[in-house]
């Protein structure tokens, strides 16, 4: 397999040099081709730190990162730019979609940053829209869908340019559990099908327990990782064994 | 007082957001208070001949000046209100009264307003010596205008911005008193609803432009007044619907060319320019407009400015004229012209007949009645005089004429305006006289004191002619640099006054100039405060919207938006927010001058192309102010 994404004791520091707080303290992060990691732990242990650094949004304060051949460090805002828009696409927990853009103009954004001619871009929607279900509201304007439509759209959005990593910051946060579950089996529909490589941040076990993989992280450090057995509601039983054991009775971090 | 303290903290902590409102805001109050103080101005008046002019002249333009201020403070106020509920409704929440927080207010509007007063005041005081000089400049006058401070101009700009920045702070006092708290906290939230357009209104409004220019050129000459009338109504509501509909359903429209809407940069401001249009259509039709009035009016002042030559040339066409005394006199008055600095270029006595006159197929001009007697008059002259009036005017001498022919001598004559008189005979019953007119010359040869319209006929024709009306010499003189010839002017008058009466080019054109020249200085600073506050409107708008997008931008850049390609798309949307209001604004004065220059049948391109691309440059500053800040404003992100 492939190597995607490799991360190398990753830090990163707030405050002064003399009180500083580690929001990372020397993560390592291995993800391979195709696979659907999940990032879990109790609030403050540093996921959305995590994420927002592999995102190029943030800068580690030490540690190295790797995305396919790419070096991440040092690179300029215009080359950040133009890596983030080829290699990554993003699924936010507010959905992050264009109130101003229609449906059909939020999603192929992506392709239009990177100039793909129409034909392509038309093909690609098609695709994409159909798998998700949400052909019929391509037209509309985010303000008039649900939160479910919101986020699938924000999904098509995040995978129609084929980017070499998907990341997921709580994608179901703001949705019922109905919806979750519908855009849950969406994305491992993206992955199975379109073999699309997602690193997702959660603290929503169900969420979890969709993907291949989790990693569970505590105080900025690597706690432990467990892999899917194939068996959704076994796997989110150990989730869910794993995360009481981070104290509180696990409800909490539902 | 502690109300009043917080006031001046906030007055300081956003001096960077009223900053432009405030330029602009003292801009205004300098102009009215230069219009105030040359209006009271006694020693200005005094030394100028047209004081009435100047009187009546700077009183409208403070009128005008008062009442866009009032207009423009109280719209920016209100928006700059609107823009802080949220900031109340935190007051609000942390237990501030609502009458302390419309106090709050209240001081902050007045605390701005006094300082926009005294800096208005002062720059006015400042800069009035310099305004004062470009005056006496455009009037043509040598005087020197000293540094005046009067106090009835100072208690006039005092009081009427008083009450302006009073009103207007008790209007923000009751804002914040009237909104609930849940008002408060749901304003800034924008309701982001997609506006509903219709092809129908969008070709409509493109007709009824249309129509409004078509009719400008056809109905206006039939009728003036319900010409003028429906050609503004018409365009008007048109430019409205125009921005609100059409503009809209093109941007909609342009989605469907998917080659250049996919391109990201295209897509984005598309998108974006559609909300825009949405919440801005009002204030761009109201900038057209605005900027189409205000362009008409400086272009046609300084049409007129520029025409004030051809204009007195129609009235006096040469230097001095006067009724023939005698042979002495002539030579007097040659001898001092020659003793002058000014150079004899012309000295010729020319005969004229005064009989009445009609027109046989049409009704005659209105020019030719005499509204004593009631009936129509024409004078005679002989083509030899003519022809050597002419060669000295460059009026293209006439080779010949036949016994029954003559040319038409009429000032300002033009075809869409006046019916055509070539091939129509004129007569005259009582002594069998008629004639036909062969040519029409649309330039004076006499001065208009001595006769309005002039026939020239044949000498032999001339010479019976003479003996049936009233006949009079013309003693013509025309000099070099007559539009100074002040000093020389006084000199002959003084010579003749007794004898006869003179009619000369230097008075005429001096009292054309003293008007044109106020009417020019006051459109061009009327129009410029405009500008300013119509830009500054813009200019806030704009910026405040950007505010809003922020997030937008943000999200755009996380996906990949780079710097380069968000800067292109703010430059996009502001050129077609700035660019598309002036154009229209241009080709509706463009099309309001024509219809002067075809009435005037002047070529009026140059001094209108010299004041639209005035207006232009000023416009284009506010452009790159804009996109400059927004780019900034979203950098600092």
């Amino acid at each position: 397999m492939k190597k995607i994404l490799t991360a190398r004791n990753l830090k990163k520091l707030y405050g002064t040099k003399t009180n500083a707080i580690a929001a990372l303290n020397g993560i390592d992060l291995d993800i391979e081709e195709g696979e659907f990691v999940s990032v879990m732990g109790p609030s403050g242990a540093g996921k959305t730190t995590l994420l927002n650094i592999i995102a190029t949004i943030d800068y580690p304060s030490s540690g190295t990162i790797q995305i396919e051949e790419t070096q991440l460090a040092r690179m300029s805002e215009e080359k950040l730019s133009n890596f983030r828009r080829k290699h990554l696409g993003f699924i936010f927990q507010d959905f992050n979609l264009l109130n101003n853009f229609t449906v059909k103009e939020n999603i192929i954004l992506p392709l239009a940053l990177a100039n793909k001619p129409p034909r392509i871009i038309n093909q690609r929607l098609k695709a994409i829209t159909e798998k998700l279900g949400i052909q019929d509201i391509v037209e509309k304007y985010p303000v008039t869908i649900s939160g479910g439509q919101k986020q699938k759209t924000a999904a098509a959005r995040a995978v129609i340019s084929d980017p070499t990593l998907v990341l997921a910051d709580e994608p179901t946060g703001a949705l019922d559990s109905k919806s979750s579950a519908d855009l849950l089996g969406c994305l491992k529909r993206l992955n199975q099908e379109n073999h699309s490589t997602i690193l997702m941040v959660t603290h929503d076990a169900f969420a979890a327990s969709y993907s291949k993989l989790v990693i569970f992280i505590k105080d900025g450090k690597f706690f432990t990782e467990i892999y899917s057995d194939d068996d959704r509601k076994d796997f989110f039983k150990k989730i869910m064994d794993i995360l009481k054991s981070f104290g509180g009775d696990g409800s909490a971090v539902i | 007082m502690q109300l009043f303290k917080i006031a001046l903290r906030n007055i300081r902590h956003n001096s960077h957001e009223y900053l432009m409102y405030f330029l602009s805001m003292v801009f205004a109050i300098m102009i009215f208070f230069t219009f105030s103080s040359l209006k009271y101005n006694t020693a200005f008046s005094d030394a100028i001949a047209s004081s009435e002019k100047l009187q009546t002249g700077f009183s409208a333009a403070t009128m005008i000046m008062g009442g866009f201020s009032v207009i423009f403070i109280w719209y920016s106020n209100l928006f700059f209100t609107k823009r802080r509920k949220k900031e109340f409704g935190l007051y609000s929440l942390m237990g501030v009264k609502k009458r302390q927080i419309g106090r709050l207010h209240f001081y902050e509007t007045i605390i701005l307003g006094l300082i926009a007063i005294v800096a208005g005041i002062l720059s006015g005081l400042f800069f009035s010596k310099l305004f004062a000089m470009i005056l006496v400049r455009l009037m043509r006058y040598d005087i020197e205008v000293g540094f005046f401070l009067n106090w009835p101009s100072v208690k006039e700009t005092l009081i009427v911005f008083s009450v302006i920045f009073v009103v207007v702070s008790l209007q923000g006092y009751f804002i914040a008193y009237r909104y609930r708290l849940i008002d408060m906290f749901h304003s800034s939230k924008k309701e982001q609803k997609q506006p509903q357009s219709s092809l129908f209104i969008a070709i409509l409004s493109i007709c009824m432009i249309g129509g409004s220019y078509y009719l400008s050129h056809s109905y206006f000459y039939q009728n003036p007044f319900w010409g003028m009338v429906t050609t503004l109504m018409l365009a008007i509501t048109g430019t409205y619907l125009f921005f609100r509909h059409f503009l809209y359903l093109f941007l909609k429209l342009s989605q469907k060319n998917e080659v250049s809407h996919y391109k990201s940069v295209n897509l984005i401001s598309n998108a974006m320019l559609r909300f825009k249009v949405k919440s801005n259509y009002r204030m761009l039709a109201t900038i057209a407009i605005l900027s189409a009035v205000t362009l008409t009016t400086i272009g046609t002042a300084y049409s007129f400015y520029y025409l004030n030559e051809s204009d007195s040339k129609a009235i006096a066409p040469v230097s001095f004229s006067y009724e023939y005394v005698d042979n002495q006199t002539d030579q007097k008055i040659e001898k001092l012209i020659q003793d002058s600095h000014h150079a004899l270029e012309f000295h010729q006595v020319a005969e004229i007949t005064k009989l009445p006159l009609q027109f046989q197929e049409l009704e005659t001009p209105a020019i030719m009645k005499d509204w004593e007697t009631n009936k129509t008059y024409g004078y005679f002259m002989r083509l030899s005089d003519y022809n050597k009036i002419a060669h000295d005017q460059n009026l293209g001498e006439i080779q010949s004429l036949s016994d029954i022919e003559v040319v038409m001598m009429m000032p300002y004559y033009n075809q869409t305006y006046f019916p055509d008189y070539t091939g129509k005979h004129i007569v005259n019953q009582d002594h069998q006289i008629e004639f036909i007119v062969s040519k029409i010359i649309d330039r004076a040869i006499i001065s208009s004191k001595f006769a309005k319209i002039v026939f020239v006929v044949q000498d032999t024709q001339f010479e019976g002619l003479k003996n049936l009306g009233k006949t009079k010499k013309i003693s013509m003189f025309d000099i070099s640099q007559a539009a100074d010839s002040g000093q020389l002017r006084n000199v002959i008058s003084t010579v003749l006054s007794g004898k006869t009466s003179l009619s000369d080019y230097y008075s005429v054109y001096q009292q054309m100039i003293e008007g044109r020249g106020i009417f020019v200085f006051i459109s061009a600073f009327l129009g410029i405060v405009f500008l300013v506050a119509t830009g500054t409107i813009m200019f806030f708008r704009q910026l405040t919207e950007i505010n809003e997008e922020k997030e937008n931008y943000l999200i755009l850049s996380n996906i990949g938006l780079t710097k380069k390609e968000q800067e292109k798309t703010i430059k996009k949307q502001m050129l077609l927010m700035f660019g598309l209001p002036v154009i229209l604004g241009i080709v509706h004065a463009f099309v309001a001058t024509d219809i002067l220059s075809q009435i005037m049948n002047v070529n009026l391109l140059y001094p209108i192309l010299a004041s639209f691309s005035a207006y232009c440059v000023i416009y284009v500053i506010f452009y790159w102010l804009t996109v400059y800040s927004s780019i900034k404003l979203l950098s600092t992100s």
